[in-house]
């Protein structure tokens, strides 16, 4: 067992942990690591398209007070509102910071950056380069890290973290490439793994690996994990994977039709139709295909229609979204309409931090969709979060240093990596009586049918004991791959359970929550409670396998709760 | 009779004239009356898009212009000049604002790009105008009992944009050589290796190294003679093969030359005869 | 339901001597990643192969189809089966880096390649403030320049099929040098560093890409890299580094088909490598052959509006000066020589006596009365 020993490590190579090296490499001469189960620019953050938001000092008549309500009310009212006072006002800075660094930024005629409008927000306000605006910032701050010599642990996995009730003392970590579990020292650890939406395995977004390793490793060294329940659906994902198909699929006139080729959203959204938010246009087509008008023989998608636009438009305006079509539903957008249902896309949950991502470990911090700070409360707006993982990377990173700085030498104790060896070990020596593969689609099914876009209490009670039994049964997952290097079957299956420990955390809260609050939509309750329910949720995981839910005060300052309508 | 305009880039000028003469002759004999494009001029070869890129397009606007002005589509004998130009084209079609302002230029030697002609390098010329089945009848002489390796080279089939064939898995030239009564090897090692033609001038010992994968390729798997459907990569083989330190003395040959031969042709006007790594084989 | 088999290259340094290829029964559905997850989640867990996206945005899963390479998630099975004809899919790792195990391929050699090429914005602060909360004031027009090698993911797909890779192991790799292209065309990025990034690219074997655009053919995100080599290599000469072999036959190049619409093979070896003996050794051989040997090429007919374009084209470029006036004064003085006769009245001549290309010499010489 080698042991590594830094000052500050970051896991996590998305953007929220690439633009933290790049601020703690920046000003600091601590010994700084950027820990990564995958190389940093596959992380998922490469797969954002849309745009990034924030009020720039060209945008006219537009101010952070603006965007901050319009964050507010698009969570439904459950962000803090210090928090996202400072994510807004900070827009600018971060923006500027990342074109100087070289993100090519669409830009207007005058050479300034371009903005457009983007759902949920009063003002053309969603930065964006191309249609790969996070791809663009991935590679741009892999690029600076690189220019600044940034320490990597490219393909390594973390496994745990140690600290000792006030500080966090190190981590431990299986090296992917060779093998073997390592105790890391460390006084600072900021946590960016990403969000966990692949808790919904067969109908999800995001990359095969936004497993929440992070959150289920903060959630077992005794952490809380808040507002879980809230998973943002995108309406149109591909059918058969879940891959995204962009919004601007309806934007460019697409329809949305059902099993009898009515344009359905006429009944739920009169006048926007197809081009309202997502969660209203999410919930629709659930409601269509729950109701039986749903397309296939199983009569479970629902159409996107695109054939009207012709072949040239296609081609011209959404050639990416024809070739996923092709290649991952082999239906040809220019002849047919695709087929499309809800998808899971972000989870808001995540680590239960402060307005600066401090956890109540010192030296412990979170950023990124792993986190919940909270900025997104019950609902993301589209390009919030893409802001949130910049704004908090940096945050964090000004921190962990200060904190490091003058932190004292820690002394991580050889157990928990014993107990993760051991943890192993047993894996490959498992019956093998459950297969990896079908349990993690059980689960999948079990996220999609009892905590889907739609819930409801008996379901979800439903749902939770199925996920207990999962659990259970996940004892029998057998690693059939002995070798140390590259078992890429060891990682499915730790990546397998820390799905199968989070997705109780999800289940618990979500049956508490008697209301409908943005993402959270309860068939029973189909109003939103706020004087019940303006709280966050907060998970913790006993030493006895329980999840025990508490409720936490939002920080409201500015802006009184509302009925959030558009 | 089909009629169609002839590029001739570099290689069948200067003391390669001959070579013309003879394409000439094996071409009526498959029915095709090649026009030589007089007035082309070299298509810059790959290395004037290292000073510009538009001054590549504009050359090339130019030589098809020609084609064009005698109402014919343009046969290309030379993979490089066949990617360059079909590249360039392809740039003409789709992009109108460098097209006119190409065309402006053209104007004064009244001349005009409209993209009307088509560019076939010889293996699609061959497959979708010829036919494998006038080949077959055109042979007098069937090249029974050589074994010839089949080497397509790099820019008839890369990018995938100008390809004339399919890029992994390509049939033409083996369709063509066994049209000729050929045995065909198309399995050995450097088959899919560039043959260092272009980096000749600029890194000696990479063209070298080449050469030894995919000459000692066809010499493992016992072949006569390796041929392909570009001069430049003939040249690789014949001409630099003789600055290797060991050698293996391949014979090559540049597509047209064997069919002529198979057509009934002289091996000393085929051209056979001229080629420093001598064909043996009758 | 239709399915193939794949031969799936496999190695473990730890357990196997040397690799085998083990055979899969798949179904003839989705992408080849799907094909792949198929075995892992249904016929062999233990197969190693990387895979985040399966969207061909992350660049991880790119690998070999009987020895081309392909970005599994972007290659239907379909399209496989119908190329290869029946004939087994062969999948192997990427070409040119050490196997880490079965598909996994060790991708920290290129990476580190890439990075002595400067792949990073240096900005020059006269256009970039140092002032957080300025602008830099970027046009549309600007981007275009470097729009298509932005897409760069680091697949290595085009290091796996590059030919100077396979050859020269200094060799930065074609994605390295797009990488480096797309800050050296970006306004904001300082003199300085760009100067450096030539030198460096030069070192790193500009000249040795043979041009084959296999990268080109291979990239799944519409990269050109080779495009960008010759891009670079303008560069290079346009900042003075001429000495190199590759500069000089760009120089000869631009002057010759200037001067006579073709270039001179002849002279080739003479003013690339100073190499005179060639030429005569050349000669030597094609007289031998009887072959008529040409001491310049044809010049071509409309030889003089053919200049006006070129020099039209490299004015509007500001490349004008790129020409060598004197070299070009000088191949016209040796047509004269040969020719006794000025360069127009050669070509007007020539032209009138026929469109045979055969002999000219001769005949140009029997007319002009030449020696
Ligand atoms: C298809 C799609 C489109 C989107 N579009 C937009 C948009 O337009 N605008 C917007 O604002 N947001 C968008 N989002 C959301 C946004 O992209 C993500 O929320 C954001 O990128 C998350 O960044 P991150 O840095 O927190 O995590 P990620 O980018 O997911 O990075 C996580 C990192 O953690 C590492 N990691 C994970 N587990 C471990 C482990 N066990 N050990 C070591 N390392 C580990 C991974 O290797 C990776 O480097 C989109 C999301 C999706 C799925
Ligand atoms: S064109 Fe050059 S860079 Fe591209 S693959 Fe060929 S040798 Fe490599
Ligand atoms: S240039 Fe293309 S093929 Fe090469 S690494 Fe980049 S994306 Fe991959
Ligand atoms: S899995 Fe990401 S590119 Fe294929």
């Amino acid at each position: 067992m080698v042991e590594l020993d830094y000052d500050i490590v970051i896991v996590g190579g998305g953007g929220a942990g690439l633009y933290a090296a790049l601020w703690a490499a920046e000003n600091t001469i601590l010994k700084v690591a950027v820990m990564t189960k995958v190389y940093p620019t596959r992380s998922h953050t490469g797969a954002a398209e849309g745009g990034i938001n924030a009020v720039l000092t060209h945008s006219v008549g537009d101010s952070p007070e603006a965007h901050a309500y319009d964050t507010v009310k698009g969570s439904d009212f459950l962000a803090d509102q210090d928090a996202v006072d400072i994510m807004c006002k900070m827009g600018a800075a971060v923006i500027y910071d990342i074109a100087h660094r070289g993100v090519p930024f669409s830009r207007r005629p005058d050479g300034r950056i371009a903005q457009r409008p983007f759902g949920g927000a009063s003002f053309p306000r969603t930065c964006y380069a191309a249609d790969k605006t996070g791809f663009y910032i991935l590679q741009t701050l892999y690029e600076q890290c690189l220019k600044n010599n940034v320490t990597f642990l490219n393909e390594w996995f973390l496994l745990s973290i140690i600290h000792n009730g006030e500080r966090v003392e190190g981590l431990t970590a299986w090296d992917i490439r060779n093998g073997g579990v390592h105790l890391i020292r460390t006084k600072a650890v900021i946590l960016a793994t990403g969000g966990h939406a692949r808790v919904y395995w067969n109908r999800t977004s995001n990359a095969l690996g936004n497993t929440g390793d992070g959150t289920a490793a903060a959630l077992r060294a005794g952490l809380s994990l808040k507002d879980m329940e809230f998973i943002q659906f995108h309406p149109t994902g591909l059918a058969k994977t879940g891959i995204l198909v962009t919004e601007g699929a309806r934007g460019e006139g697409g329809y949305l039709r059902n099993k009898d080729g009515e344009r359905f959203m006429k009944r739920y959204a009169p006048e926007k139709m197809e081009l309202a938010p997502r969660d209203i246009v999410a919930r629709a087509i659930q409601t269509e295909i729950d109701e039986g008008r749903g397309c296939g023989p199983n009569g479970d998608y629902i159409c996107l229609d695109l054939t009207h636009l012709g072949e040239e438009k296609i081609n011209e305006r959404l050639p990416q979204t024809r070739e996923h079509a092709i290649l991952y539903e082999g239906v040809d957008p220019v002849k047919e309409p695709i087929p499309i249902a809800p998808t899971a896309h972000y989870s808001m949950g995540g680590i239960d931090t402060d307005r600066l991502g401090r956890t109540p470990i010192k030296g412990l911090y979170a950023a990124g969709e792993c986190a919940c700070i909270s900025v997104h409360g019950a609902n993301r707006l589209g390009g919030n979060s893409l802001l949130d993982v910049l704004v908090y990377g940096r945050l964090t990173a000004l921190e962990a240093v200060k904190y490091a700085d003058e932190a004292p030498e820690t002394n991580p104790s050889m157990a928990k990596a014993k107990d993760d060896e051991k943890r192993i070990l047993e894996l490959m020596e498992a019956d093998g009586k459950e297969k990896l593969a079908d349990l993690r689609r059980e689960l999948g099914n079990v996220m999609m049918k009892h905590f889907g876009v739609f819930r409801e209490e008996k379901s979800m009670k439903e749902g939770l004991e199925k996920l207990m039994e999962i659990k259970e049964r996940a004892r029998h997952v057998k690693v059939y791959d002995t070798s140390k290097k590259f078992n890429t079957d060891l990682i499915t299956a730790l990546e397998f359970l820390n799905l199968v420990d989070l997705a109780p955390a999800i289940a618990v809260p979500a049956i508490e929550r008697k209301e409908s609050r943005g993402a959270h939509a309860r068939k029973d309750y189909p109003k939103r409670d706020d004087k019940n329910f303006l709280k966050h949720s907060v998970v913790k995981l006993k030493e006895d396998g329980n999840y025990e839910l508490s409720w936490k005060p939002v920080t409201i300052t500015k802006f009184p709760p509302e009925e959030r309508k558009y | 009779m089909v009629k169609v305009g002839f590029y001739q880039g570099c290689c069948f000028q200067g003391q390669d004239a001959h070579m013309f003469e003879t394409m000439k002759e094996m071409f009526e004999k498959i029915d095709v009356e090649v026009v030589l494009l007089e007035e082309t001029t070299c298509c810059g070869g790959n290395t004037i898009d290292e000073e510009n890129r538009k001054l590549s397009y504009a050359i090339n606007a130019r030589n098809i212009a020609l084609a064009e002005r005698e109402g014919l589509d343009m046969l290309v004998s030379c993979n490089t000049c066949y990617m360059v130009i079909a590249k360039a084209k392809r740039a003409l079609d789709t992009n109108k604002k460098l097209r006119d302002e190409i065309n402006a230029l053209l104007k004064e030697e009244g001349l005009e790009y409209r993209g009307t002609s088509r560019i076939y390098h010889l293996l699609d010329f061959f497959r979708d105008v010829v036919g494998y089945d006038r080949i077959r009848k055109a042979v007098k002489r069937p090249l029974k009992g050589w074994k010839v390796a089949a080497y397509y080279g790099c820019h008839v089939l890369y990018p995938k944009e100008i390809a004339v064939d399919n890029s992994d898995n390509p049939s033409s030239l083996q369709e063509i050589l066994k049209a000729l009564g050929a045995e065909v090897i198309d399995e050995y090692e450097g088959k899919d290796a560039c043959c260092g033609y272009h980096s000749f001038f600029t890194d000696k010992s990479m063209t070298l190294k080449k050469l030894n994968r995919i000459l000692g390729g066809v010499k493992k798997v016992g072949a006569d003679i390796v041929a392909t459907p570009c001069p430049l990569c003939f040249k690789s083989f014949d001409i630099y093969q003789t600055n290797m330190e060991n050698s293996p003395k391949v014979p090559s040959s540049f597509l047209p030359e064997i069919m002529a031969y198979a057509f009934g042709i002289d091996k000393e006007k085929a051209g056979l005869a001229h080629h420093l790594i001598k064909v043996e084989k009758e | 339901m239709e399915t193939a088999v794949l031969q799936v290259f496999r190695y473990d340094p730890e357990k196997d001597q040397t690799p085998y290829y083990k055979e899969y029964e798949v179904p003839v559905e989705g992408t080849l990643l799907n094909a792949l997850l198929y075995i892992k989640d249904n016929l062999d867990p233990t197969l190693a192969f990387r895979a985040f996206c399966r969207s061909e945005v992350c660049g991880s899963c790119s690998m070999r189809v009987n020895g081309k390479t392909k970005l599994a998630c972007k290659t239907p099975m379909k399209e496989l089966v119908e190329t290869w004809k029946g004939k087994p899919l062969r999948i192997d790792p990427l070409n040119h880096l050490k196997v880490i195990k079965d598909l996994v391929v060790d991708i920290d050699k290129p990476i580190e390649k890439m990075k002595t090429l400067i792949p990073w914005l240096v900005p020059d602060p006269r256009v970039v403030p140092t002032d957080p909360m300025h602008e830099s004031i970027i046009y549309p027009e600007e981007m275009e320049a470097y729009k298509d090698q932005i897409h760069c993911m680091l697949c290595f797909s085009c290091y796996s099929a590059c030919e100077a890779v396979e050859d020269n192991d200094r060799y930065r790799g074609p994605f390295a040098f797009s990488k480096a292209y797309r800050f050296q065309v970006d306004r904001r990025d300082i003199e300085t560093a760009k100067e450096k990034r030539i030198r460096y690219a030069i070192s790193g074997g500009l000249w040795s890409c043979v041009q084959c655009q296999k990268c080109l053919y291979v990239c799944p995100k519409g990269v050109k890299p080779a495009e960008d080599i010759q891009n670079l290599r303008g560069q290079a000469v346009k900042k003075g580094f001429t000495d190199k072999p590759g500069a000089k036959k760009l120089k000869h190049f631009v002057d010759w088909i200037y001067a006579t619409g073709q270039i001179n093979r002849l002279y080739l070896p003479e003013e690339v490598y100073g190499n005179r003996e060639a030429r005569e050794k050349l000669t030597k051989a094609y007289t031998e052959m009887g072959v008529e040997v040409w001491e310049v090429p044809k010049p071509t007919k409309g030889l003089m509006k053919f200049r006006d374009i070129y020099l039209e084209i490299l004015s509007k470029e500001d490349k004008a000066l790129d020409l060598d006036f004197s070299h070009v004064r000088k191949i016209d003085r040796m047509v004269s020589e040969i020719f006794k006769a000025d360069i127009c009245t050669i070509i007007d001549r020539a032209h009138e006596e026929g469109r045979s290309s055969r002999g000219l010499i001769s005949k140009l010489k029997g007319l002009l009365g030449g020696k």
